[in-house]
C-alpha cells in the first residue's frame, strides 16, 4: 500500500476508535445518572453506579489520547501540504486534549464530595450532595466550553484537505463549516442553554463533516495516483 | 514533486506572515487584558464577596463577554506562536520549538482558568441546587473560585514570560529585526517570570507587569508597521540551511 494512503487509513482507524468512547462518556453516562436539579437523587444514582461513573471518567481520559494521537497521524498525513497549518491543527487539539484531561477533575470531585469521606463530615450530607452537584455541572461546563477547539482544529484541519489534493476537497470545505458549527454552538451552550437544542439540530448536516472525513479516511485511504495531475493542474 | 508542492504553498512571503504574527499579537493580547484585567477588575472586589456577587448578577452581560475575550485569548495566541516558529527557525530551531512548546503549556493553563472564570456565575446562579447552602457561602465559593482563576491566570503568565525571554534571545540573535526589542522582550519576560515568587511579585507591583510595556509594545508595532526585513529574514534562512547539510 502506498505510504500515503496507509497514514490515511491509520488516521481514520484512529478517528472511528472515538465512536466507542465519545457517545459513552457524553451521552450514555451522563443521562443515565445525573438527575437534573436534583442532587440528593444524583448523588444516590453515582453511589449506586459507582463502577458505571468510573468508567465514564476513563473513557473522558481515553477520548483525549485517542484525540492527540488522531492529531498526530493526521499531522503525518497532511504536514506535506502546510507545515504551519499542520502545526496550528495540532496546537488546538492540544489544548481541547488538556482542557479534557483536567475536565475529568471535576468528576473525581464530585465523586469524593458524594462518597464523604471522614475530613468531609464537618459538611451536612445535602450540603456535601449540592458541592458534588456544582462539581458534575463545572465538568459539563467544560465540555461545552471545550467546543470551542472541536470546532477550531478543524478550520486548519479543513484548510489542509482541501489544498491537499489525495483528499476530495468538498469534505474540506464541509469541515471548514463544522469549524464555525462547533465555534457558534459553545457560547450557546454556556450562555442561552433553552436555545441549545434548536441550534444543535439546525447544525446536525453540518456537523456531519467529520463523520463523512472520517469515513473516507477509513474505507477510501488517500486518491494517491491522482497527486502528479492536481500538482500540475492548480500551478 | 511533493517538495516543489511544499515549497510553492509556504512561499507567502516572511514579511506576510510577520505582519499576520503582529496582528494575533494584537488581538491576543487585547482579548487577554480586556478579559483578565478590564472586565474583572471593574466587577471583583476582592475585599467583598457580596459585593463581587452583586456586581456580577448585575452586569451579567459584560461578565460572559469578559469569559469569551479571555477564552478566545487562547486561540490568538497559539496561531501567534505558530508564526513565530516559522518565522525564528532559521535563527535556532531548537530555541524556536521550545518556545512553542512554553507558550503551547501557557495557552492550556489559560484554557483551564477560563473554566474557573465561569464557575462562579454557576455558583451564583445554581439556586436550586446549592439550596443547602447559605447565600453567604455562595458568594464566597464564589470569590474563591475568581481567586483561583487569577492564580491560573497568574502561571499561564509564568509560562508566557519564559517565551518572551526565549524569543528576545531570539530576535537578538536574528539579522532581520532589531536587537533592542529583543532586549527590551527579554526584559519583559522577566518582569512576568517574577509572579513565580508572589511576595515578590507583590512587593514590585505594578513595576514588574509595566516592565512588559516596552518590550511587547515595540514588538507588536515593529511587525504591523514594518514586518520583518525580507531579504535579509532570506538570506538567515538559506545560511541556516548550508550549516545544516
Amino acid at each position: 500500500m502506498h505510504p500515503t494512503k496507509k497514514a490515511g487509513r491509520i488516521a481514520g482507524a484512529i478517528y472511528a476508535s472515538m465512536v466507542f468512547v465519545g457517545p459513552f462518556s457524553l451521552i450514555y453516562v451522563p443521562n443515565k445518572l445525573i438527575v437534573r436539579g436534583d442532587a440528593t437523587a444524583t448523588a444516590a444514582n453515582v453511589l449506586a453506579h459507582q463502577t458505571l461513573f468510573g468508567f465514564g471518567i476513563i473513557a473522558d481520559m481515553a477520548g483525549a489520547v485517542i484525540f492527540i494521537s488522531l492529531a498526530v497521524a493526521l499531522y503525518r498525513l497532511l504536514s506535506g501540504v502546510s507545515v504551519p497549518w499542520a502545526l496550528l491543527m495540532v496546537g488546538f487539539v492540544s489544548v481541547s486534549a488538556a482542557v479534557g484531561f483536567f475536565d475529568t477533575l471535576n468528576n473525581i470531585a464530585a465523586l469524593h464530595l458524594f462518597r464523604g469521606g471522614e475530613f468531609l463530615s464537618v459538611f451536612d450530607q445535602s450540603q456535601r450532595d449540592s458541592l458534588g452537584m456544582f462539581f458534575l455541572r463545572l465538568h459539563s461546563q467544560g465540555i461545552f466550553m471545550n467546543e470551542l477547539f472541536w470546532g477550531l482544529w478543524l478550520f486548519p484541519f479543513g484548510l489542509l484537505v482541501y489544498r491537499s489534493g489525495f483528499l476530495p476537497s468538498w469534505i474540506g470545505v464541509w469541515l471548514m463549516i463544522n469549524c464555525f458549527a462547533y465555534v457558534i454552538l459553545s457560547p450557546i451552550a454556556l450562555f442561552f442553554p433553552t436555545y441549545y437544542g434548536t441550534a444543535f439540530k439546525l447544525a446536525q448536516p453540518v456537523l456531519f463533516g467529520e463523520i463523512a472525513i472520517m469515513l473516507w479516511l477509513l474505507i477510501k485511504g488517500a486518491k494517491v495516483p491522482e497527486l502528479p495531475q492536481r500538482t500540475v493542474a492548480s500551478a | 514533486m511533493t517538495t516543489g508542492l511544499r515549497e510553492r504553498i509556504a512561499e507567502a512571503s516572511p514579511r506576510f506572515k510577520a505582519r499576520m504574527a503582529g496582528v494575533s499579537y494584537l488581538l491576543g493580547s487585547l482579548t487577554s487584558v480586556f478579559g483578565q484585567m478590564v472586565v474583572l477588575g471593574m466587577l471583583v472586589v476582592p475585599a467583598s464577596a457580596t459585593a463581587t456577587a452583586a456586581n456580577i448578577l448585575s452586569h451579567e452581560s459584560l461578565f460572559r463577554l469578559g469569559f469569551v475575550a479571555s477564552l478566545m485569548t487562547v486561540p490568538f495566541h497559539l496561531i501567534w506562536a505558530v508564526l513565530f516558529y516559522g518565522l525564528f527557525k532559521p535563527v535556532n530551531r531548537s530555541v524556536s520549538l521550545l518556545a512553542g512548546f512554553v507558550m503551547l503549556l501557557g495557552c492550556a493553563m489559560w484554557a483551564l482558568s477560563s473554566l474557573f472564570h465561569l464557575a462562579p456565575l454557576l455558583v451564583l446562579q445554581g439556586q436550586s441546587s446549592l439550596s443547602a447552602f447559605a447565600p453567604e457561602q455562595l458568594q464566597a465559593l464564589a470569590l474563591m473560585l475568581f481567586k483561583m482563576n487569577a492564580q491560573a491566570y497568574d502561571i499561564g503568565l509564568v509560562f508566557f514570560g519564559f517565551w518572551c525571554v526565549l524569543v528576545g534571545y531570539l530576535i537578538f540573535r536574528s539579522t532581520f529585526l532589531p536587537r533592542i526589542i529583543g532586549v527590551l522582550e527579554v526584559f519583559a519576560g522577566l518582569g512576568y517570570l517574577t509572579l513565580l515568587w508572589r511576595p515578590l511579585a507583590r512587593y514590585l507591583y505594578p513595576y514588574n507587569l509595566a516592565l512588559a510595556g516596552p518590550g511587547e509594545i515595540s514588538l507588536m508595532l515593529w511587525l504591523l508597521v514594518v514586518g520583518v526585513n525580507d531579504e535579509r529574514w532570506k538570506e538567515q534562512a538559506s545560511s541556516a540551511r548550508d550549516w545544516r547539510s
